[in-house]
């Protein structure tokens, strides 16, 4: 595919050390006219799977499918309200192949997703995979985990440093294909992104073994190289999950 | 600008098959699933303990086991009217308390019978018991049938109704 001029892109998905199957999946999508590009923008996706058998391929599969296929064809007037669409779409598809096929009873994944409109970012996410903002060196973590661990943080129960190692860390209070609502999180406002700015989407997978300054530090590399030397990073210290990252610089609406 | 595919993975400029798309065959759209039968992962099972160090994403609810894809049901005994789920994979039958299923009847055996739910059929193999394995009216002890939804085992004098997901 022909990516349009404005951004430098870079991703990478990896079995880690341990798995034999890679449950983690993404993808960068722009619509194909140029009409269609102005209202839709850009749309960057990556999924985490889980459930037994191949529960997982299916589930991260099938969801960003679906929330390709939905957010490209959706009539909705903002691009928010058509993210939250496609991620209910989503949902949908994944209980339904599950019902089809009853060996994946049970799987669901992660998701998060994230459109660029022009310099306008706005996104939505279920589960532990996150989105990073660095601008000018310094990183955020847009996305708040729906994880038990962090639920418990936000409480004041655990302490953030207690939360970092906590053996129970993966596991997520909501899922796409699970349960009967999509619990997606999006931002009240789309963020106005500035030309230097870096989008960082990554699993559970990378984000458990790199800390954010890491993360933050090799997105001074071109997208392409940040995500091989993060993933190598990854590796290097147990690669106990699939690890999966994409790389978006902004270099400004011309 | 590096080299993309339609999915956009990013992709070495040499390759020309991107190594990354996914492989379920799964499309949107109704008439796109895919026909093939998804089977149990054997690298997965023979992983062996050393896969515990790999941490897996499961939601709250999920640390279970696997799939629920029938029922059975005690037709008479101490045990009348309970039910036993079967689990995908193998369930054992019998007495035993290492069973995956678990039965009270003095003519039931420890491991009696196995049930076992693969590639969307059930089988049911007679475990060399003491007093055999029925199926519906049949008067001969078996050695492994499919089951149906509906059908009728007895193990022993034990009797079970079969309900299938």
């Amino acid at each position: 595919m022909k990516i349009r001029p404005g951004i430098e892109l870079g991703n990478l998905t990896d079995v880690g050390c341990h798995r034999t199957h890679n449950e983690d999946y993404y993808c960068y999508a722009e619509p194909a006219s140029d009409a269609e590009f102005d209202r839709k923008g850009r749309l960057i996706v990556i999924a985490d799977g889980m459930g037994g058998h191949k529960g997982g391929q299916f589930a991260s599969a099938i969801a960003v499918e679906s929330v390709r296929a939905a957010y490209l064809a959706s009539d909705a007037d903002s691009p928010d309200a058509a993210l939250v669409e496609a991620l209910q779409s989503a949902h949908q598809a994944i209980q339904d192949f599950a019902r089809e096929h009853p060996e994946l009873e049970g799987m669901g994944t992660t998701c998060i997703a994230a459109v660029l409109r022009g310099a306008e970012l706005t996104y939505a996410h279920i589960g532990d995979s996150r989105l990073y903002l660095v601008r000018d060196a310094a990183i955020t973590q847009l996305t708040q985990d729906q994880t038990v661990v962090n639920m418990l943080v936000q409480q004041g129960m655990l302490k953030a440093e207690e939360a970092a190692n906590h053996p129970d860390r993966g596991v997520l209070t909501a899922a796409l294909g699970i349960g009967s609502g999509v619990a997606a999180e999006v931002p009240e406002d789309p963020i106005a992104l500035q030309p230097g700015d870096i989008l960082l989407l990554c699993t559970d997978g990378l984000h458990d073994l790199v800390a954010d300054h890491e993360l933050a530090a090799a997105t001074a590399s071109p997208p392409p190289a940040a995500c091989q030397a993060l993933i190598e990073l990854a590796k290097s210290r147990g690669g106990f999950d699939n690890i999966t990252v994409q790389i978006l610089q902004f270099e400004g609406t011309t | 600008m590096s080299k993309f595919c339609a999915n956009g993975h990013q992709m070495e400029d040499s390759w020309e098959v991107c190594p990354y798309c996914q492989k379920t065959g799964y499309s949107v759209g109704p008439t796109s699933l895919p026909k093939t039968r998804i089977e149990t992962d054997p690298a997965a099972a023979a992983a062996g303990p050393g896969a515990a160090v790999a941490r897996k994403t499961v939601l709250i609810s999920e640390k279970r086991k696997s799939p629920i894809v029938g029922w059975l049901v005690a037709m008479n005994g101490e045990q009348k009217g309970e039910d036993f789920r079967v689990r995908d994979g193998q369930n054992t039958l019998g007495t035993s308390p290492e069973a995956e299923i678990v039965v009270r009847d003095n003519t039931v055996s420890a491991k009696h019978a196995s049930l076992r739910y693969k590639e969307g059929k059930f089988f049911l193999t007679d475990l060399d018991s003491s007093n055999g394995t029925y199926l519906n009216d049949g008067k001969e002890t078996i050695a492994r049938e499919e089951l149906k939804d509906g059908d009728t085992i007895r193990m022993g004098e034990l009797v079970l109704k079969f309900k299938c997901l």
